[in-house]
């Protein structure tokens, strides 16, 4: 469980940084990057949330 | 007992649990420093300070040389300064300062630091106030605003500085948790909001065209109406006094004493070339692609959505957050308060702080100022540590002697900052002279001490 959170976590920042760059290749309109980045970052909080908190 | 003699034995009571040096069993590996250093330099001071680069009109070449040269003169002076001090010493700077300067003296400087704390503290409510005003039809004060703008800009700067005290109260713990998740978040949405503002300024998506625009439209060596131009020297600076009471200022002693080797100052770099160099250059992407606009919310927003508004709000929050928890450990000696009514007391300062736009319309002399104030203290430390005993001196004479205060740091310090108000130069240079001569008139004054 700690491990699959983590991974999500993970997967979750690096779409924060892929949307953009999707966008700036033009493979991705501005407002589907925001709704991305602002989906991908709730993942990163929930997942790294459960990480943190099983570690403990 | 005088009032100082209790201050100053409540003041010891505080910080009685870091008396004793650090142990071997508890020195930290350098992977703990270095993400410390991670997570402490992408703060919300970094969405404004790369942005007034571009207002101040640095050219590229200037803002990049100044950055790579100034963050290695900071970590230098981590590295060479602070850490070898911390690593022999295994104390806090405010035990070892107790020992050199008295402790009443100790107490001015943690008062000193308290104050100067919550100023900047405030200037990350108003940092975060700026990305929660649209949703409220509050506009961000305008470059040339200092004072209060509107009824709606004082109210939300107050609501804001009411939830983040509130939240100080109730447990740092926590909020220290939370801070940590949100730092790596942070530091990507600080490369995702740049990235995401090149097309706004016309880079081709195969970046052929990228020096080209960082150079005409970003850096453009053109001072925003009003502002003042800033030069390498400038940049170089700043970017080596950003830290200044930390390393010169020897403040990050308390971190380093958990070093096993001073060249773990080296693990500054982390900090400094991820915070003080990608992310102020990220943030002058941002604000070059929103019209040179110093607002930082709406900075993000533009770039990012609702989520780079976010990134904003909670930059300043979990940074202005363990600013008020020191503010507040500082007092606590001062006042005798419990921890939840002096942190409250801190907050209501901090806030009254932040309704004023100044604190980060005026960030960067603010930053140059803090470092300056306390700059002298580093000098006396590093005098008393290295020099003294190299010419004969005896060190810790306030200690032995059990003086309340050493009167030549006092002096030393005061002058230091009366020769430094009337240098003429630039306020960004002057930390640099003034730290010679506090340490050339410290051991003078030692020296004279000798002789009569």
């Amino acid at each position: 469980m700690r491990r699959a959170a983590l991974v999500l976590a993970l997967i979750g920042l690096a779409t924060c940084l892929l949307a953009p760059v999707a966008y700036f290749r033009g493979d991705l309109g501005e407002d589907a990057m925001k709704a991305i980045f602002l989906a991908a970052s709730i993942v990163w909080f929930a997942s790294a949330s459960i990480w943190t908190s099983q570690a403990r | 007992m005088s009032r100082l003699d209790r201050l100053t034995a409540r003041l010891d009571q505080l910080y009685e649990y870091d008396r004793e040096p650090v142990r071997e069993s508890a020195l930290e590996p350098g992977r703990h420093f270095a993400g410390l250093f991670a997570g402490e330099h992408v703060a919300a001071t970094e969405f404004v300070i790369g942005a007034f680069f571009v207002l101040h009109g640095v050219a590229l070449r200037d803002l990049l040389l100044g950055l790579l040269v100034g963050n290695l003169l900071a970590v230098l002076s981590w590295t060479f300064v602070c850490a070898p001090i911390a690593t022999e010493t295994r104390l806090t700077l405010y035990w070892y300062l107790r020992r050199i300067a008295g402790p009443g003296l100790t107490l001015a400087y943690n008062v000193a630091n308290a104050v100067l704390y919550c100023v900047l503290a405030g200037a990350m409510i108003a940092v975060s106030a700026t990305a929660l005003g649209p949703a409220f039809s509050i506009p961000s004060p305008a470059l040339s605003d200092t004072l209060p703008t509107s009824l709606g800009w004082v109210l939300l700067t107050i609501g804001i500085g009411a939830v983040f005290t509130l939240f100080a109260i109730l447990g740092f713990e926590k909020l220290a948790r939370f801070a940590g998740l949100c730092s790596p978040w942070i530091f990507v949405a600080f490369l995702a909001g740049a990235i995401a503002s090149l097309p706004k300024l016309g880079v081709a998506p195969d970046l052929s065209n990228l020096a080209e625009v960082a150079r005409d439209r970003v850096w453009t060596g053109v001072a925003t109406g009003g502002q003042e131009k800033f030069t390498v020297g400038h940049v170089l600076f700043f970017a080596w006094f950003a830290n200044l009471a930390m390393h010169i200022g020897l403040s990050d002693m308390a971190l380093f004493r958990y070093a096993k080797h001073w060249s773990y100052g080296l693990y500054s770099a982390v900090g400094m070339y991820s915070g003080h160099m990608l992310a102020w250059i990220c943030s002058g992407v941002m604000v070059a692609a929103i019209g040179r606009e110093m607002d930082p919310g709406r900075m993000a927003h533009e770039a990012l959505g609702i989520a780079g508004a976010f990134a904003v709000f909670f930059a300043g929050w979990t940074t202005a957050n363990p600013t008020l928890y020191r503010a507040g450990l500082a007092l606590q000696a001062v006042t005798g308060w419990p921890r939840w009514k002096i942190t409250l007391g801190a907050g209501a300062l901090t806030t009254a702080f932040s309704c004023f736009p100044a604190v980060f319309l005026k960030l960067l002399d603010y930053v140059a100022l803090y470092g300056l104030i306390l700059m002298p203290v580093g000098a006396i430390v590093v005098a008393e540590h290295w020099l003294f005993p190299r010419l004969g001196l005896p060190r810790y004479r306030a200690e032995s002697e059990g003086a309340l205060v050493n009167w030549r740091a006092a002096v030393v310090w005061a002058g230091t900052l009366a020769a430094c108000h009337f240098m003429p130069l630039h306020l960004f240079y002057r930390w640099l002279p003034g730290y010679g001569l506090a340490l050339a008139s410290y051991v003078v004054l030692g020296l004279v001490r000798r002789r009569t």
